[in-house]
């Protein structure tokens, strides 16, 4: 249903130029997009909502290519991932543990740092594949096309990344 | 197959840690406003929609006068019905052609 909708949305854009429906679809992504975010950036809201926007505006200007070849939503998260790849780019962050942004609002700080403890124990396309997989609940195959890798490739970041995660929850009492 | 494997119980864990303890976006009422208002302004596509009204009138005068031939077009003189045969042909041509431009948009704006 969900995709039915998507797709006759994405007509509307396509060949109307319809600003309502361009805009129905970014009410309807943009909770994912920017939780996709916050995961990345480690809590920091300010930044996730900047390069969700970031991502619709990219999604407008490229919306003439999705061919509807694979879902939608898959589309929607390789543009984002692109997107997150050149503010990477452009900030030059490195995965320095010492950098911690502000935190998200509606997050307890104690389970904030949690989460990004746990999560900075990841590279950055393990966190990737993690926020994917477990968080937003998305396939291995679906990983791959938005990542651009070889489902192989997803599954061993998955597998070092649970690892990881595990003995590290093992190590604060999560058993 | 066995669950309770140590690789199974990592999987677990990992799993409920993540999904209870996963970022939720804060609602953010602005969002599709802001991102709406940074797009570029709408273009005016007059010419699009002028083509597009004439041929939509052009197939329904097109069925009507095809529903009709019979009964009303055609005049009973035999030799005005070539003349008029020749007006309804060039009509639907005309229409067919205002289609096909119709089809080649589509197929040029999917594509």
């Amino acid at each position: 249903m969900r995709r039915t909708n998507d797709t006759l949305l994405i007509s509307r854009v396509m060949l109307f130029d319809d600003r309502r429906a361009f805009a129905t679809l970014v009410e309807q992504h943009q909770p994912t997009i920017r939780r996709f975010f916050l995961h990345q950036t480690m809590g920091d809201t300010m930044l996730s909502d900047d390069l969700a926007q970031e991502t619709f505006i990219k999604l407008y200007y490229s919306i003439k290519q999705f061919k509807g070849l694979s879902n939608f939503s898959t589309y929607l998260y390789r543009i984002a991932y692109n997107v997150f790849q050149d503010h990477l780019r452009r900030n030059k962050i490195t995965e320095d543990a010492d950098a911690i942004p502000e935190q998200s609002m509606s997050h307890n700080n104690d389970v904030a740092m949690d989460i990004n403890k746990a999560l900075q124990h990841l590279s950055q396309p393990e966190r990737i594949a993690v926020t994917l997989y477990y968080i937003e609940d998305r396939k291995v195959d679906d990983i791959a096309q938005i990542l651009q890798l070889p489902t192989g490739t997803i599954k061993s970041h998955l597998s070092r990344a649970r690892t990881k995660l595990a003995k590290f929850l093992k190590n604060n009492g999560y058993e | 197959m066995n669950n309770n494997t140590p690789h199974n119980q990592d999987e677990k864990l990992v799993k409920q840690f993540l999904q209870k303890q996963a970022y939720e976006a804060k609602d953010n009422p602005w969002f599709t406003h802001r991102t709406m208002h940074r797009l570029p302004a709408a273009q005016k596509n007059t010419g699009r929609n002028i083509i597009t009204a004439v041929t939509i009138a052009a197939v329904v005068a097109c069925g009507i006068l095809l529903y009709n031939l019979n009964d009303y077009i055609l005049p009973p003189e035999e030799n005005k019905i070539t003349d008029s045969l020749l007006c309804i042909y060039t009509a639907i041509m005309g229409t067919i052609v205002l289609v096909v431009l119709q089809v080649i948009r589509l197929i040029k704006t999917y594509f």
